[in-house]
């Protein structure tokens, strides 16, 4: 259990996403459903970025003198995230047009009701 | 019975997970396998080796360049979807119905302040993107929003003279079909261990400095702007 | 030559940058030249490559001016210039077919930004076939996504919407476990490439014996979402059926293939039988894909709408694959590889087979396709050579798959599978063979039926007579092409 405790980061965003994948199946609604996706994609930025972090050194930009090797965390997480970020945009973009498409058709945005028309 | 199963599946799903994180190693630690020789040839070579301060900068425009080409494209492959389905055809004989135009004056001399503001900071992001924290996203988000701001107080007809649909989709292809020629060029070169004319790396911590670096920054933050742009006015009545 | 080495590079590269041209042009029949010229050019490459592969051997790749484990590489093996080749080959093909019957399914406006997509999605799938770097396949796996909903939605009807919408949900499902996985490796091992974490993990899974076990189940969860594997195939059936036909013909025969390639690059190249022998997870996959065989034919028995019938066929098919991971020795994944590529040529012949019936008689279920053979002979003479291979004749690529696949498990000591195999292959016939039947003999099905009123014309046709061909010559050629893929294991 110490394990854990002492990766109180890690523990946290995968609760979170939990509670993400939980809206996701819980709420009839589709905007719902999207932030759910949303707080999911979030949850894993957080853990991968908590692994760059070591405990007393700085952001990887170098103000001034290089401070070597022990100076700063590691960059390659934060690096790789900025790409995960993005793409969780687009994602999500077009997940809300195709809401508004949706809506045009069939005039409610609840999955159960557009189940129930099927074949129209 | 189906909140039963749903809550259930999720229950089982987080106490998988945290069974891994357990045995994971610990955070913050210093000799965690994570911190290995790569991060630190990173950190100690990227001035080196691209002339950038910022070394996520560096690791995203040089080091894994290959990456942010196929981010980029992502983005441009949503803003082409949302506009396949979202775009409507402009009928000429539409009155112009329910534009709101926003009749207050104050909004209109502040803009004239405010928004000029904004680009010039977003362009300062985008152009120090490799010597302090930032980068072509992120300027390019802030023009995009100024871009939107502009929309919302002067109203659609008004903007649409200003940013044409065609000009703007011009830009985004040229912009985005110039990145790939000249990632392409850097790509291929360096693949095959040619030795042919590549931008020099100046000296570090001027802005034209980092060979690549600044023409490919300005080149994403024009992508970005110009797609943040068009979700909006695509979402906000489908006509552009 | 080194300069032959780039090419797989320069093929993503044309395929991208063509496509980023696409929105300026305003006439649709440059745009169809475009992307013909484009996709025959990435061939004539993939070609080129694969000859100099089988006579020099595999290599690395490396792109931008750093070595791994600090840039990126590309592996370039027999097996990826043989699915570079696939790829190219079976969609230009469906391009040329696409090039007489888009205008009919979508709107003006549309066809040049579909074109764009099917470039896109190209260009995708080829980047996670040819990619060494975790992180970046992942970010291939996204804009395959993005590109292969769009291709869905370009007709603008409401059962599209809603079978992406459901697509969409998954496939974001699918990415986001696959990238918790990427994450729980680099936490272990603090790389990035595959043959690096490779060598951590020999070393050091003793450790953290739980999470890589997690690890491995999160990639066979993800990737099998996006590649249908049995209970997860739910959103198949309805993207595959409501989508134009050459939307279709390109999800069912190529896009399911390169996440199940990138499934066994990372069992078989990540992990390694040593670690999937400690775990013995192969076992799972191996009974997913029993059953989906098994139930893919039956839900496939109960569909009235033929292009729902081809669906379901290809969650079978997909099942034989998962069987030839799950076994587990390298005759079994030869023999998946190899039931890849005739899936491949034979899928994509029938879904635009089917898309030309559909378009010619105006009908979609198979109560009104009765008697189209009197109609349309060569198309259901084409079809009828298509099914035979799915059904499992001899010489046609269906046979050697199965036969191969029953020598695989009795060397394996597995039995049992032989039935199921068997089981599966009757099965297949019985919904393949009504609708052959129905369509060319029988007396009321034939009466009021003009001979070749509604045949399409030989030169529109002539895209699916080369696939018929090609698949026809994988079948005869059979010996030498798993010769070459157990070449390129190592």
């Amino acid at each position: 259990m110490e394990g854990l405790i002492n990766n109180y980061y890690e523990t946290g965003a995968i609760i979170l996403f939990g509670i993400g994948f939980a809206i996701l199946l819980l709420h009839n609604n589709l905007i719902k459903k999207i932030i759910g996706m949303n707080i999911m994609d979030t949850a894993i930025f957080l853990f991968f970025i908590a692994k760059g972090y070591i405990i007393g050194r700085d952001a990887p930009i170098i103000i001034g003198a290089h401070k070597g090797v022990h100076g700063y965390i590691n960059p390659l997480p934060s690096a790789l995230m900025l790409t995960g970020i993005v793409v969780a945009v687009s994602t999500t973009a077009f997940a809300l047009a195709l809401t508004v498409k949706l809506y045009d058709g069939y005039g409610t945005i609840e999955v159960d009701e557009i189940i129930k028309m099927r074949s129209d | 019975m189906r909140k039963f199963l749903s809550i259930g599946i999720t229950t089982t799903l987080i106490i998988i997970l945290l069974m891994g994180v357990n045995e994971l190693p610990t955070f913050g630690e210093y000799d965690n396998p994570a911190n290995n020789e790569v991060a630190h040839y990173y950190i100690e070579k990227a001035t080196e080796d691209t002339g950038a301060m910022n070394i996520v900068t560096g690791i995203i425009l040089d080091y894994r360049a290959f990456d942010t080409f196929v981010e980029s494209s992502v983005l441009f492959t949503a803003s082409i979807i949302v506009l396949l389905l979202l775009k409507k055809e402009k009928n000429s004989q539409d009155t112009e119905i329910d534009e709101t135009i926003i009749q207050s004056t104050i909004l209109k001399e502040v803009s004239k302040v405010i928004i000029p503001c904004i680009q010039i900071f977003g362009a300062y992001i985008i152009f120090y993107g490799h010597l302090s924290p930032g980068g072509g996203f992120a300027g390019g988000t802030i023009i995009g929003t100024s871009l939107i701001l502009y929309r919302i107080i002067y109203g659609k007809k008004f903007t649409d003279k200003l940013l044409p649909y065609s000009r703007l989709i011009r830009y985004l292809c040229g912009s985005i079909m110039f990145y790939g020629l000249l990632k392409g060029y850097s790509f291929i070169t360096g693949g095959n261990h040619l030795a042919l004319p590549q931008p020099s790396l100046g000296t570090p911590g001027n802005i034209l400095s980092g060979g690549f670096l600044l023409p490919l920054n300005i080149l994403v933050g024009l992508i970005v702007a110009i797609t943040i742009y068009f979700f909006f006015t695509l979402f906000d009545g489908g006509e552009i | 030559m080194k300069s032959i080495e780039s090419f797989p590079l320069i093929i993503i590269l044309i395929l991208f940058v063509s496509a980023f041209s696409m929105p300026l042009i305003k006439k649709i029949k440059i745009v169809k030249g475009i992307s013909l010229v484009s996709m025959s050019l990435a061939m004539i490459l993939a070609l080129i490559n694969l000859i100099y592969v089988i006579d020099k051997g595999g290599y690395l790749y490396r792109i931008g001016h750093f070595n791994a484990p600090y840039g990126i590489e590309f592996r370039i093996g027999i097996i990826e210039a043989m699915m570079g080749l696939l790829f190219t080959f079976v969609v230009l093909m469906i391009i040329w077919y696409s090039i007489y019957s888009i205008d009919k399914e979508i709107k003006q406006s549309k066809i040049a930004l579909y074109y764009l997509l099917i470039n896109i999605l190209i260009g995708s799938l080829l980047g996670v076939v040819y990619s060494n770097d975790l992180f970046n396949c992942f970010v291939f796996i996204e804009v395959g996504t993005l590109a292969s909903c769009g291709t869905i939605i370009v007709k603008d009807k409401k059962e599209n919407m809603k079978a992406t919408m459901k697509y969409l949900i998954m496939s974001c499902l699918g990415s986001g476990l696959v990238l918790m996985g990427i994450a729980y490796l680099y936490s272990m091992t603090g790389h990035l490439n595959m043959s690096y974490i490779h060598e951590e993990l020999i070393n050091c899974y003793l450790n953290y014996p739980n999470a890589v076990l997690i690890a491995i189940g999160l990639f066979i969860i993800g990737l099998g979402v996006k590649s249908a594997m049995f209970p997860l195939h739910n959103w198949l059936p309805d993207a595959h059926s409501s989508a134009p036909t050459s939307s279709s013909a390109i999800l069912s025969s190529l896009v399911l293939k390169a996440f199940v390639l990138l499934l066994i690059k990372i069992l078989y190249r990540v992990f390694g039988m040593e670690i999937l022998e400690y775990y013995s997870v192969l076992n799972i996959i191996l009974i997913l894909g029993g059953l989906g065989m098994i139930f893919g034919s039956v839900f496939a028995i109960y569909q009235k709408n033929i292009k729902r019938v081809i669906a379901y066929s290809t969650v079978a098919q997909m099942g034989y694959i998962f069987l030839g991971i799950g076994i587990g020795s390298n005759l079994g994944v030869s023999i998946a590889i190899f039931h890849i590529i005739g899936h491949a040529v034979t899928k994509s012949a029938l879904f635009l087979l089917v898309g030309a019936m559909i378009e010619q008689t105006g009908q979609k279920s198979l109560e009104h396709l009765k008697g189209v053979g009197k109609e349309m002979p060569l198309t259901l003479g084409l079809f009828t050579i298509c099914s035979l291979s799915m059904i499992g004749i001899p010489i046609l690529p269906g046979f050697i798959s199965k036969w191969h696949l029953s020598l695989a498990s009795i060397e394996a000591g597995n039995t049992v599978l032989i039935g199921v195999i068997l089981l599966s292959s009757l099965l297949n016939a019985v919904y393949y063979f009504p609708i052959v039947i129905n369509g060319f003999f029988g007396e009321e099905n034939l009466k009021g039926k003009v001979y070749k009123s509604k045949s399409k014309p030989l030169k529109e046709l002539m895209p699916v007579i080369f696939l018929v061909v090609s698949m026809v010559y994988v079948g005869l050629e059979s010996k030498g092409i798993i010769n070459l893929i157990s070449l390129g294991f190592e």
